[in-house]
């Protein structure tokens, strides 16, 4: 996909995805992102505070995964599936980016520019996780609870 | 989505009206926007954020890059918001500390010196 984004509502049967999406690494693709998980966000139940929160913590973990895909020259879609469990949504973001995600002096610490958008992602949600998988895929998630 | 961006003078004040999104798209635009004013000389800056629907940690860096390039120049990087859900941002990083957040222009007009 590309400089769109792909849609494919699997609420009926897939096991708790409610949202795949597709994005390519464009960062004028976020509004468009924004607009399509604040959709879901509501169709789903949440408030609209609890939209805010989806909306800026969706962004902020996309933003991660496009400069980092972009870093690499890579095209590869950053892929988001939105999780439906009892009370809560969860998100996961996924890019397939093998560059560095901490910073290159070894501190252990992210780079410098995505410190921030960590931090409102993890002031925002809950059971906020990042690694690698085995595939190689980098993943972050993360939970909204439904009021 | 666009960033819309406005300036105005009131008294000694330079005012940077910002109306749509705010993020890491948009953001540089901003960013220049402050620089072209700091180099032309205009060190009271008042930024309205009274018609950004969102914003994010890239335009909460440029609004502390703003901060810190009118700060040489005994300046001012005064904000103007009253929407919750963009005072949510900054009170979760802490920025409401470090930022002067008014009600109106003219509140941070009347009050900025």
């Amino acid at each position: 996909v590309t400089g769109a984004v792909d849609v494919h509502d699997r609420r009926a049967g897939a096991a708790g995805v409610a949202v795949r999406l597709e994005l390519a690494p464009e960062p004028q693709l976020l509004g468009t992102l924004r607009l399509v998980v604040a959709t879901a966000g509501r169709r789903y139940g949440l408030d609209e505070e609890a939209v805010q929160d989806l909306k800026v913590a969706v962004s902020e973990a996309c933003a991660m995964s496009i400069s980092v895909l972009r870093r690499a020259g890579l095209t590869t879609p950053v892929e988001v599936c939105m999780l439906e469990r009892d009370d809560r949504l969860g998100v996961e973001v996924r890019d397939r980016a093998p560059g560095p995600r901490h910073a290159a002096d070894g501190s252990g610490d992210l780079l410098p520019e995505h410190e921030f958008g960590l931090a409102l992602v993890e002031s925002l949600a809950t059971e906020v996780r990042s690694g690698r998988d085995a595939d190689g895929t980098y993943a972050t998630t993360f939970w909204l609870d439904r009021s | 989505m666009d960033l819309e961006l406005n300036v105005r003078q009131v008294g000694d004040y330079t005012v940077v009206e910002i109306g749509g999104e705010i993020d890491v798209y948009t953001a540089p635009r901003l960013r220049e926007k402050l620089i072209e004013l700091v180099s032309e000389g205009s060190y009271h800056l008042i930024v309205d954020l009274e018609r950004v629907d969102f914003l994010d940690s890239t335009g909460l860096g440029v609004l502390v890059g703003g901060r810190k390039r009118v700060k040489p120049h005994e300046g001012s990087l005064q904000l103007v918001c009253t929407q919750e859900k963009i005072l949510k941002i900054f009170r979760i990083t802490g920025l409401d500390q470090v930022f002067s957040i008014r009600a109106s222009v003219e509140d941070a007009a009347g009050t900025a010196r």
